[in-house]
């Protein structure tokens, strides 16, 4: 008798998904589902919409990463104007892009997968959270707000508000920086600096412990998209796109948005509102690929400051080309953080950081616009047409979530396949399977463009559809 | 020093009155009183919690009638253990401020019943209505 398990809702993620699993007979796992089952529906009601209110509009599709919804609207918008956006609002685009990556690495490391990581994912789920955190590494957990502080009084400072802001707009930025507001970053940011120092030296001293997740967690051959600046180096908003292939061999580089968005196509599967874009070349399934922190860690030549290449180089040393395990999508977002803030510290040193001029003026000039960011959780996309008058008539948004949908699959099967024996499931079980999915940090708001957070689920089904095991938890 | 946090959506109708609230305190220069204005509780609050001596949130409550006002203490709990990294709520954050700070300051709660929660800015006119009076029960815990 095949069973179906099903695990609704998955917690620790950002919206509401269940997990399927599917038994044969000797109770061996035969397929793995993520089943996303919220929408949203911003392609559609954006239209009719003047592209100069998608920055604001766009923003609003989340509440962790607004700023690259912002920045890739801004982008689109760009674009469509076709103007040359001053130096210093590009540069301080970037800063409140990195900022914004600091901010939810945070969240996403220290919040919700440090108790996997500290307890172990056999611990009582009344102890893995982030009080069992607080009461046990109080360090861990204050280094976790304080880091988080850091991302959005940065945003604040430099944009207005720490989420949602109104500040990238078509042709640049409404506000410059003022020296009060550099000066006090820049008095913020050892601290930041140290913390993430010190976390990545625990995380590195805990890897030996979490070798069988890094061998299930993910672990398979995939293609890897991030982006790039012109030598080849980490970056974020503003630079070039690149995919390697799991040796590390570059299958692309230095695409313009519009020419990588024309190579990617995107499957739909009836059981999940979350498409599954993959590489038109290799044809669906083989053409998926892994967006994020570890997909950039993989393309890029260096991170191009000192500490974090640094890391990036001992990084490396886990795998032979790419680093193929999902699991370090956690270490990767380490390496993220510390470079994000070295970056920051090198951008806001650049004497024309306080320049006033930010902001280009122009009206509609072109038809259509593409606009791309580097989100906490991988590349983003925002496609835009719009008629003679501004208003659009086309929205098409690519995010980063959804890009990532393949592997996130792929990786439940395996974790299913490696810790489900002759269909017994426990507590520590549907953890792994959970938190297989959590080293992605999948924003399914983002990618749904759907209401509300995310809660998972664990049923188990016979070959006949009939249900045997339901484990759920509240959302 | 007493923190005032006033929280909610304010695209949601009723659901901003604790953030009117904790503006009209502002507005009023209560002396010794720093004010707080969020979309959500999260855990970085836990820190500003610790720098007060008393933590008087301020949000709205679903209940039959609406503008009606209770003050409730808070006590430190870990209902959110599930937290999903939207939202936490007050005992939640209370606990996180004894836990990760020390903080042994007391923590009270200003409640405005409310039933309009729709799409859309502006309070009720029931709602609007006791915006002094939630105004002066948070005054009177200063």
């Amino acid at each position: 008798m095949t069973r179906t398990v099903v695990i609704d809702p998955v917690t620790r993620v950002e919206g509401h998904a269940k997990i399927t699993l599917h038994l044969d007979e000797a109770g061996e796992v035969t397929a793995a589902r993520f089943h996303v089952a919220e929408f949203r529906g911003f392609e559609k009601f954006c239209e009719g919409r003047h592209f100069q209110e998608m920055p604001v509009i766009t923003s609003r599709v989340c509440g962790i990463c607004p700023v690259s919804h912002m920045l890739a609207s801004a982008d689109a918008g760009d674009r469509i104007l076709a103007v040359e956006v001053p130096e210093t609002a590009r540069q301080l685009r970037r800063v409140v892009n990195l900022a914004q990556l600091v901010q939810s690495h945070a969240l996403s490391f220290f919040h919700l997968s440090s108790p996997d990581l500290l307890f172990g994912y056999d611990a009582p789920p009344e102890r893995r959270n982030i009080f069992g955190v607080a009461a046990e590494f109080p360090d861990i957990a204050r280094g976790g707000i304080r880091l988080r502080q850091f991302g959005q009084q940065v945003i604040e400072t430099i944009a207005g508000k720490r989420i949602h802001p109104s500040w990238a707009i078509a042709g640049g930025v409404n506000a410059p920086l003022s020296p009060e507001g550099r000066d006090t970053i820049l008095k913020a940011l050892p601290e930041a600096l140290a913390t993430v120092t010190d976390t990545l030296g625990w995380f590195k001293r805990q890897l030996d412990k979490h070798e069988a997740e890094a061998r299930a967690f993910g672990n398979f051959p995939t293609l890897f998209l991030g982006m790039v600046a012109p030598d080849g180096s980490l970056e974020h908003y503003g630079g070039r796109l690149r995919m390697v292939d799991a040796t590390g061999h570059i299958v692309f580089d230095q695409l313009s948005g519009e020419e990588c968005r024309a190579r990617i196509l995107e499957a739909v599967e009836q059981w999940s509102y979350l498409k599954s874009p993959y590489y038109a070349p290799m044809g669906y399934p083989d053409g998926a690929y892994r967006v994020g922190p570890l997909a950039r860690l993989n393309v890029a030549t260096t991170c191009g400051t000192p500490r974090a290449d640094a890391e990036l180089a001992e990084f490396r040393q886990l795998g032979r080309g790419a680093v193929l395990s999902s699991f370090h999508y956690h270490y990767a977002r380490l390496i993220e953080m510390l470079y994000g803030l070295e970056r920051i510290e090198q951008l806001l040193a650049e004497p024309g950081i306080l320049g006033r001029d930010v902001l280009a003026y122009a009206s509609r000039n072109r038809s259509e616009g593409l606009g791309v960011s580097e989100a906490p959780r991988g590349t983003l996309f925002h496609h835009y047409k719009v008629d003679e008058h501004g208003l659009l008539t086309w929205v098409d948004l690519l995010i980063a979530t959804g890009q990532n949908n393949l592997a996130m699959n792929r990786a439940i099967l395996q974790i299913a396949r490696q810790f489900v024996e002759g269909g017994r499931l426990s507590e520590g079980i549907l953890n792994r399977v959970e938190a297989g999915i959590r080293a992605f940090d999948p924003c399914l708001s983002c990618s749904t463009h759907a209401a509300g957070h995310m809660a998972l689920r664990l049923q188990l089904f016979d070959a006949s559809g009939v249900l045997l095991h339901d484990l759920a938890r509240p959302a | 020093m007493m923190l005032v946090i006033g929280y909610g959506n304010p695209l949601r109708g009723d659901d901003g009155v604790g953030r009117t609230v904790a503006e009209a305190v502002l507005a009023g220069e209560l002396e010794g009183c720093d004010v707080v204005n969020v979309q959500a509780l999260l855990p970085e609050l836990a820190e500003r919690v610790a720098r007060s001596s008393r933590a008087v949130f301020v949000d709205a409550r679903i209940g039959p009638t609406p503008g009606r006002i209770s003050t409730d203490a808070i006590m430190p709990t870990d209902a959110d253990a599930t937290w999903q990294g939207h939202a936490l709520g007050p005992g939640a954050v209370v606990r996180l401020a004894g836990q990760l700070y020390g903080w042994k300051g007391d923590a009270w709660l200003v409640s405005i019943e409310v039933t309009e929660l729709g799409y859309g800015t502006g309070l009720s006119a029931p709602v609007a209505a006791v915006v002094p009076e939630a105004v002066a029960a948070v005054r009177r815990l200063a």
